[in-house]
């Protein structure tokens, strides 16, 4: 006789609240860390170039 | 190190993994037996966790390479690895909380796998202050570097907790000796999430390297303005 799989995990408590939870808090974890490096990379090479665009007005 | 195209190629890929790793853990693979639906939750924490190890792998090798050569490269992808591994090990504690509550009635024990898990993140959480605040770069380096190769050596006994002592998690599923105790439609499931989340890293370390190379190119630039 096989075992009919558990829905609520045998404790009666709706497990769907708990796998949203998960999946959506790594979701926002990654997404933010994505945009978190992208954020930076892009605010670092608005320095290069300004220092660049400064030392060939220097030059000049 | 690796062309753009590459770069995208690598998201292009990590995004088409995840999304089959979302049919496969929800559509493909049966709820577990024992557990129910909420068992789900192990196709995100297992890659999670096992990926994070993989993090601090590549910490471990690069400080190693660095103190050795003392190449800026390897000191980049330690730096970068080190905070994808801080990332993805504070993601993988929170879903196993999440996970605890409906199977073990508790988000948190003080379990022999959660607490050595606990002090992973917390030395690698050290390596990304020290890094900070050293003033001296390649101070900063060499004395990272040393933490990375330490702090490493906690993965073998996370890996070894559940067999070491007594604990509520269970035992090791995928990295262990003989037949994995998955089921194989599960595994099917949980491997496709694992090749996902792997993809993903490469291509977040890619990214963050790049980050890294911006920064040298603008101390660079600084110093040559300052001389």
């Amino acid at each position: 006789m096989g075992a009919e799989p558990a829905e609520d995990g045998g404790g009666g408590v709706n497990p769907w609240p708990y796998i949203l939870a998960a999946y959506l808090l790594a979701a926002v974890g990654l997404l933010c860390y994505l945009l978190s490096v992208s954020r930076r990379t892009k605010a670092m090479r608005a320095q290069v170039a300004a220092l660049k665009r400064g030392s060939k007005d220097t030059m000049r | 190190m690796i062309g753009r195209g590459l770069e995208r190629a690598l998201g292009i890929l990590a995004v088409i993994g995840l999304v089959a790793g979302l049919y496969t853990g929800f559509l493909y693979a049966p709820p577990d037996a024992v557990q129910g639906e909420v068992q789900r939750i192990m196709y995100l924490h297992v890659p999670l966790i096992l990926v994070s190890y993989l993090a601090f792998f590549v910490v471990f090798v690069t400080s190693i390479l660095y103190l050795a050569r003392r190449g800026e490269r390897h000191d980049a992808i330690a730096h970068s690895s080190a905070e994808i591994g801080v990332l993805f090990t504070a993601l993988a504690i929170a879903a196993g909380s999440i996970w605890g509550r409906p199977t073990w009635g508790t988000w948190w024990t003080w379990d022999a796998r959660l607490t050595t898990t606990t002090i992973l993140l917390l030395i690698f959480i050290g390596y990304l202050m020290l890094r900070a605040l050293v003033d001296d770069p390649s101070r900063g380096a060499t004395f990272s570097a040393v933490l990375g190769i330490i702090g490493f050596l906690d993965v073998p006994i996370i890996h070894m907790s559940v067999v070491w002592w007594r604990t509520l998690h269970q035992p090791a599923s995928v990295l262990r000796p003989g037949p994995s105790t998955v089921a194989p439609d599960m595994q099917v499931a949980l491997y496709t999430n694992l090749a996902a989340f792997v993809l993903l890293y490469g291509y977040f370390l890619v990214k963050r390297v790049r980050l890294e190379e911006a920064r040298w190119e603008l101390s660079r630039l600084r110093m040559e303005g300052a001389a």
